[in-house]
């Protein structure tokens, strides 16, 4: 046997440690180069942060080490999460625990027997459960969010206890470093690591297979579910957006990758997983101190994620090439690091020159496209988006006249507050009433008018010049760069500074950012929340670091509107009650009608479905919902689901009502196009420019009028006033308008 | 194969499903919409389904062709139908043909990529895909700054050209859908007819195998790569001129929806096993789940429970089915 060269021990030690290594050099980077990075207060941001996706990252380690995936513990933790708040006002939080963590394990135990049972490839079995296991929160949070008004348990679980230390991040590391001991120091553990890397050994000595294959599935589904429940109770909700279950599956996959672990089994460190998981948490934070957006993480993530992919297919090359069945090739193996593109052809032996100069020639020909492509990419980037020049006009008194900022589509970006809405009073238990009772939705349509504020902080009527401004947005999608256009126009009238903050529609991530955001101390928090529910937490942190806080956009519940000064958006209902107006009188209060709905988890998926049902009821009693669905918002999903209705109701179906004028109406055009039901009335909530497009076409009826720039700037306005000691009124609607084909031209051209 | 010993039951399910294996699925379901509505068998809902169901259909062959050759799953695929689509869309100035081209090379870019680094350098390819997906994400985000791109579509230009590629009807049958049965015809025929077909099967099998067989194992993953690559590219194009604008996010979640696909119609994520016809089966198996849950008036909710039960179901049953009748091993 080839006896292993001396340098080979320390790579081998930098090889097996780079998780740690990577989190060391990253660590001291960010602490040197980063702005607000080396705090205690984001150090313990970090840890916390990290949390969810650690204990997530112990089960897959596990099933990482015995040759398995598990595609569906981001599902589970969103079922767990939702089941630990759903279910603890009636039982306890011990209680909501307990059943949790048993739902989790449950699921662990289907997806075990089916691996071991039926024999399905567990990609397979987990894709499966993935999907029943959304289907299943889904069901039971009703395509909303979940909350309890009570803070003690979270508090307990967010302080910190020594330093750097809450109780949340000491569970974590208690329960990693009890499944490290259990993994590596007792004969139960190393079973699992023979199990996966060597069954045959496994089956010689012994090891029952089967059992470790289901206790393996079971420990991942329950370590899922118990990050899921203390997330949950961390925040004191939990959101049903999908999005956190996509993103804590990918993060985990990509930190047990990091941290070691092999996808064909016998190779894993729970604690090495947990150095990567703090890596990619530190990494996303560091960017974020930056001022750099998600574009940026992810694309890191993924360089990150490839070389090691890479340096494992080396290393297993390697080894095949040390394994002693071709002496020939082992003297180059000594020198391997200069020759290894060399070397990688002559593994086919037989390989002739001819097939390496095709080779090579491909790899040149892929070379040249992806760099004439990258090129046209770059030219055409530079071509479709002209830069926009935005001017300050001033007044008489030489001060800014936000009032004459106009966006891109000619329309001021706000307008002097003329009246305030007259609000209905609440009615006694509006939960009683029936949902398609306007009472019933009380809370959440007039959400902020009644609410007792907590103690705020005062301004100081400095003015709002130089005051630095942080935007905690909720993701990335053209309405949000447009409303971050208007957001810097405004703030740049203003004089004010400002940082933006990407949740990329992750309650997790913009968990953290507010920490980061708190921890930079800004003069002004301005929060858009991808959650209407789980931001209530987040609000009241800021609210307790004395920050002075907006919320844009999504409006929050009630309980989170005591801890900020302030909402500032579009009222969807309200929008939507005119846009049912108009709808009824287009089909003279007659007929049949479908709602297409938002994304479940979002607040639009209740507004924008309820607020019209519950206008018609009172207003066009004689029309009959016939159907109402979501299809994710995706162009394919709407034009199979209209293209269902209208062949099942036939002519009944005189009408649709759609949560959004891009995908949804390209879709839902479509299938009118194809079914030829050109008479069927379509109305939706603008205003992008595929809505605008098929208004002016008179494809469409009508269309809600919200201004994304005009959303930005009022936050910044409404900010500015504070600054300058204003009083505020604690709800501020965007104008509310419906753009129909009279005067949809004044709106061109649309903002995205 | 003894199989003249063996007891035949012709009305067992085991022996139907040895003759039409996912057809069988497919007759129960078109039974099963029957009784739920009168209009389920109508011309015009049977193309609501095929349209439905095509861009899922053009990019699962794809899929197919990677499952079939051993590399289990190309999650980059999503990441390919975005990038596609948008070079398309910056590209139609310089013509419709030139835009098309050009779009196609930028999913084949990204697909040659891939086949290198996994059929070369024999990266895992799940791992590998998903990296890429990752940071050609970020890539998109980065360079159009989170934006949509939109073609101009003006009469005449080359832009409302492209906006009609997904509306241009041959007879009563959308092009899409006419495209969508083509490949599969096509990628029927690559796999069982061509050299190359046959090459990935053995590859898909056993790549050792195929290695001592002296096939140039790393090409072929390649090529495989490629064909995904390709037929994601078409997808990409489609769906980007369904849309009417380029994004980054668009095809998000086909990786998966192909995946399950290719899987429902009998091919094995280990490789080797299955054909073209039963992913097409397992296409229209989705569309027509879909279909008549929404007859029903099912909602989308219970539907992914229903979904992911059947999924979990058909391909345990195919695999029972297989190990009893000795063709595999597991």
């Amino acid at each position: 046997m080839l006896k292993k060269p001396s340098r080979f021990n320390i790579a081998g030690f930098l090889d097996s440690n780079r998780a740690l290594l990577m989190l060391i050099i990253l660590f001291s980077a960010l602490s040197v180069f980063a702005p607000n990075f080396f705090t205690t207060h984001n150090i313990t941001t970090i840890l916390k942060g990290a949390s969810l996706n650690a204990i997530a990252a112990i089960g897959f380690t596990v099933i990482f080490i015995l040759g398995q995936l598990d595609l569906s513990i981001g599902a589970v933790v969103m079922l767990c999460g939702m089941l630990t708040i759903g279910l603890q006002p009636q039982i306890g939080w011990a209680g909501s625990f307990a059943v949790s963590i048993l739902a989790g394990a449950v699921v662990g135990l289907v997806n075990g027997l089916l691996v071991v049972k039926a024999k399905i490839n567990s990609f397979i079995v987990t894709l499966g459960t993935m999907t029943v296991v959304m289907g299943l929160m889904h069901l039971y949070s009703k395509g909303g969010s979940k909350a309890i008004d009570d803070f003690r348990f979270a508090d307990f679980l967010e302080e910190p206890v020594l330093t750097f230390f809450p109780p949340i991040v000491i569970i974590t590391i208690l329960l990693v470093l009890a499944f490290t001991f259990f993994l590596n120091k007792t004969p139960l553990g190393r079973g699992f690591f023979i199990v996966g890397g060597n069954p045959e050994t496994a089956w010689l000595a012994g090891l029952k297979r089967d059992r470790y294959l289901i206790a393996g599935f079971i420990i991942c589904a329950s370590t899922a579910a118990i990050g899921g429940s203390l997330f949950a109770a961390g925040l004191s909700s939990m959101t049903s957006a999908a999005v956190l279950a996509n993103r804590t599956l990918m993060t985990v996959l990509s930190a047990v990758i990091i941290g070691g672990a092999l996808m064909s089994g016998g190779k894993g460190s729970v604690l090495k997983s947990y150095f990567a998981v703090l890596m990619l948490t530190t990494l996303f934070n560091g960017i974020g101190c930056f001022g750099l957006g998600f574009e940026v993480q992810i694309f890191i993530n993924g360089i990150i994620l490839a070389l090691v992919v890479l340096y494992e297919a080396y290393v297993i090359y390697r080894h095949d090439l040390l394994k002693g069945q071709r002496p020939d090739l082992i003297n180059e193996a000594q020198t391997l690091e200069t020759k290894w593109s060399a070397n990688v052809n002559n593994e086919e032996g037989d390989g002739s020159m001819n097939d390496k100069e095709r080779f090579s020639l491909t790899c040149i020909t892929i070379a040249a496209i992806v760099g004439i492509v990258a090129i046209f990419a770059m030219y055409f980037m530079h071509t479709t988006m002209p830069p926009r020049i935005v001017s300050s006009p001033t007044n008489a008194a030489g001060q800014v006249d936000v009032y004459s900022l106009t966006g891109t589509d000619g329309q001021p970006y706000i307008l002097k507050q003329t009246e305030t809405p007259v609000i209905p009073p609440r009615p006694k238990d509006p939960k009683s009433l029936p949902e398609t009772d306007k009472g019933h939705w009380w809370d959440i349509e007039y959400a902020g008018w009644s609410v007792e504020k907590a103690e705020m902080p005062k301004s100081d009527a400095s003015g709002p010049a130089g005051k630095q401004v942080i935007l905690l947005k909720a993701g990335d999608h053209p309405y949000w760069t447009a409303y971050v256009n208007g957001f810097k126009a405004m703030a740049k009238a203003y004089g004010m500074e400002t940082k933006i903050f990407n949740g990329n529609w992750n309650i997790d991530l913009q968990a953290q950012q507010a920490n980061q955001a708190i921890n930079e101390r800004p003069d002004m928090i301005i929060l858009a929340p991808v959650d209407a529910t789980a931001c209530t937490p987040l609000l009241r942190r800021i609210n307790k670091a004395s920050i002075p806080c907006i919320t844009s956009n999504t409006i929050p519940v009630d309980e989170a509107m005591k801890y900020c000064l302030a909402w500032t958006g579009p009222d969807d209902w309200g929008q939507f009650r005119m846009l049912a107006r108009k709808f009824a009188d287009a089909l003279d209060k007659k007929g049949g009608y479908a709602i297409v709905r938002h994304m479940p988890g979002s607040s639009p998926f209740f507004a924008r479905t309820y607020s019209p049902i519950t206008e018609l009821r009172e207003y066009a009693p004689e029309m009959e919902l016939l159907a109402m669905d979501t299809a994710n918002l995706e162009a394919e999903g709407t034009m199979q689901l209209v293209s269902a209705w209208i062949t099942k109701y036939g002519d009944e179906l005189k009408g649709l009502i759609l949560a959004g004028d891009g995908f949804s109406m390209t879709g839902a055009l479509e299938a009118i196009s194809k079914s030829s039901r050109k008479d069927i009335v379509i109305v939706a909530a603008g205003n992008s420019k595929t809505g605008m497009d098929s208004i002016k076409a008179g494809d469409a009826l009508a269309i809600t009028y919200q201004s994304a720039e005009g959303d930005g700037a009022i936050a910044v306005h409404t900010a500015a006033e504070w600054f300058q000691g204003k009083e505020l009124t604690p709800v501020r609607y965007l104008p509310k308008h419906i753009i129909t084909q009279g005067d949809v031209d004044e709106f061109m051209p649309p903002q995205w | 194969m003894n199989r003249e010993n063996k007891t035949k039951n012709i009305f067992s399910l085991s022996f139907i499903f040895d003759r039409i294996g996912i057809f069988l699925p497919v007759i129960l379901l078109l039974v099963a919409g029957s009784m739920v509505s009168d209009k389920f068998f109508t011309a015009g809902n049977f193309l609501n389904i095929l349209n439905a169901i095509a861009l899922l259909g053009i990019v699962a062959t794809g899929m197919a062709f990677v499952t079939h050759s051993g590399s289990m799953a190309d999650l980059s695929i999503p990441s390919i139908m975005a990038f596609s689509g948008i070079i398309t869309v910056a590209a139609l100035p310089l013509g419709l043909f030139a835009a098309i081209i050009l779009g196609i090379c930028a999913g084949l870019a990204i697909g040659a990529m891939n086949g290198f680094v996994v059929g070369r350098l024999n990266a895992n390819p799940i791992l590998w895909t998903l990296a890429v997906a990752f940071f050609m994400e970020g890539f998109m985000r980065f360079t159009w700054s989170n934006n949509q791109v939109y073609p101009d579509i003006e009469p005449g230009t080359a832009g409302a050209a492209f906006i009609n590629i997904f509306r241009i009807n041959i007879g009563p049958v959308p092009l899409i859908v006419v495209v969508m049965l083509a490949m599969f015809v096509i990628g029927h025929l690559v796999l069982t007819r061509t050299r190359f077909g046959i090459e990935s099967k053995l590859t898909g099998s056993s790549r050792p195998a195929a290695k001592t067989t002296g096939i140039n194992v790393p090409r072929i993953v390649m090529m495989n790569f490629l064909a995904a690559a390709l037929c994601a590219s078409i997808g990409g194009i489609f769906i980007t001129s369904m849309t009417k604008l380029g994004v980054f996010y668009l095809g998000t979640g086909y990786d998966f929806k192909a995946v399950t696909a290719v899987v429902i119609g009998g091919m094995m994520l280990s490789g080797g096993r299955g054909n073209m016809l039963g992913v097409f089966g397992g296409v229209m198996v989705i569309g027509l789940l879909t279909n008549i849950m929404t007859f029903i008036g099912i909602n989308t909710f219970q539907q992914n429970i229903v979904t992911g039960g059947i999924f979990i179901a058909v391909v345990g049953f195919g695999q029972y089915h297989l190990r009893k009748r000795g063709k595999d091993y597991a």
